[in-house]
């Protein structure tokens, strides 16, 4: 179903009875990201919502940060009458709670961390490298013609960052969120937080599980064998197995 | 041969089904009957016009870099010169006079009844409705208002504007609640049942209106029937409309909308753009029911004017055995040619059906005198008789 968020018609879907479960998805993906794991807890009223720019709500009206998104799903919730005891978030989902949390936008009981991004120490240099690569770049080919320009500009990002290319209209977006360290936002979370992740992660390998468990006090970490970045996907009994029994 | 431009795209909601409509199976028939020139004319989502034959073939248009193809194009211009002109501006000018023109652009900014007042004025023939039934059939409370006015059944509901609602929604709630639930809010220009929310109670309603008053300055609330069952009757013709199969989607959400209409169809979208996995033709209404909503469909289509073809959709109360008219789609998704099929209509004879159609009423209409002489300029004495 749809609301209007923040000005922006919001699609959103509920699933079950019980105490609210948010789940908040990655970067180019959808609420439908947690088909699989919804099915697998019972007892729980999930929660789940595109996020601005992806599935079917609409894209933002400018350039946004973290924080915009961690506020406007703190708008959501308001609007939409929910008050998550607990918030899951996938890669860039846990990005903005991450950043909700330490800001106190969103006050949930326990936190579950899926692949999150935004701690990355390659973070400094991968992104750093990719953002200044853009922007180096953008010079050099300004005097192509505009066609050229255009292909140039394409395979220069496509050797830097796929993400950023098919972010389309979310390419300053994506920039801006990509350029965020969340590392001192993770070390204000003051809650029980647990967090998965694939051991075949390629994309916020477990080193940065790892991080964020010393950023968190109290945090656990489970790392699941045979499983990649959509850990939730491929391991979906496990996962949801590990998330009911740190809910209890 | 004869020049056909089908144009498609748009400045609408549906820019992206219009491109699907234009090629499965205008373009492509056109073309594989070998009896015209086909020339795709696209207009992007900001307006601009082009046209190249490369764009004959829908896969330039799921291209990953088709934009930046697009971008090295050059615009066209119109010219409206005794009859219509498409016009590459530049030093070797090169220019094609259109015989027909074929609009398969779904809603705002085509068919709307816009795009059809542009081709009017060119006084080139046209495929399908005319300006007016267009208008008219884009305003889904203008089309109840006028079924209610040839007493021809549809629920019962609501309208207002934005500004009505501002200025005071006491008033329009305490309208809403002679209405029975469920109630369908719907903005009453978009196509495609973008914007539309079933709402069961207070609640819902509220949210719905906000989404509905999201997408368009003017909105319905509609009451449903509980036990019912949707139907759609797509019609051709000018003066002497005949109708296709009644056709029942069976969709799998509670109803039609955006996604079921046009993505899903478990991977049988794609060939018949409007998804025909979904839907039972002819529709098990029985014998007397299907006769009853296709006298109503020809009736509702004559009353609206409509000329060419069109889409009639119905919902039809199971329990009192009673066939409603919701509204009235003037270019159907693909011509909703998978029906036309099934009622013996060939793709060939749909699409050049439809282009002769077009010439019927434009020489019909040159019958129709437009031009009186008179002498009023030469009575009226200048700038002093007007103080």
């Amino acid at each position: 179903m749809k609301s209007i968020v923040a000005g922006l018609a919001t699609e959103h879907a509920e699933n079950g009875i019980g105490p609210v479960v948010l789940m908040l998805h990655g970067w180019g993906d959808s609420l439908h990201s947690f088909d699989a794991l919804v099915q697998k807890l019972p007892g729980f009223r999930i929660v789940r919502l595109d996020m601005p720019g992806f599935g079917n709500t609409e894209l933002p009206k400018d350039t946004w940060t973290v924080e915009q998104y961690a506020k406007f799903v703190a708008e959501f919730c308001k609007k939409t009458g929910v008050q998550p005891e607990y918030v899951i978030g996938h890669s860039f989902g846990g990005r903005v709670i991450i950043k909700a949390v330490s800001q106190r936008f969103l006050e949930p009981k326990k936190i579950v961390f899926i692949a999150s991004a935004g701690v990355a120490d390659r973070q400094n240099v991968h992104n750093m490298a990719f953002t200044a690569g853009a922007k180096i770049g953008k010079a050099l080919l300004k005097p192509f013609p505009k066609s050229l320009y255009l292909r140039l500009r394409k395979e220069l990002y496509r050797v830097t960052g796929g993400d950023y290319i098919s972010a389309g209209a979310l390419q300053e977006t994506f920039l801006a969120v990509i350029k965020e360290d969340l590392s001192s936002d993770a070390a204000h979370i003051d809650r029980p937080a647990l967090l998965v992740w694939g051991e075949d992660d390629i994309v916020t390998p477990v080193e940065e599980g790892k991080k964020i468990h010393r950023l968190i006090k109290g945090s656990e970490l489970k790392v699941l064998s045979g499983a990649g970045h959509f850990v939730h996907q491929q391991k979906a009994d496990e996962v949801a197995k590990l998330i009911q029994e740190f809910f209890i | 041969m004869k020049t056909v431009a089908v144009m498609f795209g748009g400045r609408s909601a549906e820019h992206d089904v219009s491109i699907i409509t234009a090629h499965i199976p205008i373009i492509d028939t056109l073309l594989a009957s070998a009896q015209y020139d086909v020339w795709p004319v696209y207009i992007t989502k900001d307006g601009a016009w082009y046209c190249d034959k490369q764009m004959n073939d829908l896969s330039f248009f799921q291209e990953a870099d088709w934009q930046q193809k697009l971008a090295r194009m050059q615009k066209v211009r119109l010219n409206f010169d005794k009859g219509l002109t498409i016009e590459w501006p530049g030093f070797f000018d090169r220019h094609i006079k259109v015989d027909v023109a074929f609009p398969a652009m779904h809603g705002t900014y085509g068919e709307d009844g816009s795009l059809m007042g542009v081709l009017r004025m060119a006084g080139v023939p046209f495929v399908g409705c005319d300006i007016f039934a267009s208008a008219v059939a884009m305003d889904k409370v203008l089309t109840k208002q006028l079924l209610e006015a040839e007493k021809i059944p549809t629920p019962p509901y609501v309208w207002f504007t934005r500004g009505m609602w501002k200025a005071d929604p006491e008033t329009l709630r305490r309208e809403i609640k002679k209405l029975e639930y469920p109630l369908f809010v719907k903005p009453v220009h978009l196509g495609s049942s973008i914007g539309i929310s079933k709402a069961k109670d207070e609640k819902e309603l509220e949210n719905a209106i906000e989404v509905a008053l999201h997408y368009d300055d003017k909105i319905l609330v509609e009451q449903g029937i509980t036990e019912m069952i949707e139907v759609t009757l797509p019609i051709m013709g000018n003066d002497d409309p005949r109708t296709a199969h009644v056709e029942r989607p069976l969709n799998k959400t509670e109803f039609f909308d955006f996604n079921d209409k046009y993505l899903s169809g478990g991977g049988k979208k794609g060939q018949d753009g409007a998804n025909s996995g979904y839907s039972q033709i002819p529709a098990d209404i029985g014998e007397k029911m299907t006769e009853h909503v296709k006298e109503i469909g020809v009736k509702v289509y004559q009353t609206l004017g409509c000329t060419g073809i069109s889409r009639v959709d119905f919902i039809i109360d199971t329990k009192h055995d009673k066939a409603y008219v919701i509204e009235v789609n003037t270019l159907p998704g693909s011509l909703y040619h998978h029906n036309w099929k099934k009622a013996g209509v060939s793709n060939m004879d749909l699409v050049s059906g439809l282009v002769r159609l077009a010439e019927e009423r434009h020489a019909a209409l040159k019958d129709t005198t437009y031009a009186f002489k008179s002498d009023i300029l030469t009575k009226v004495g200048g700038a002093k008789d007007q103080k």
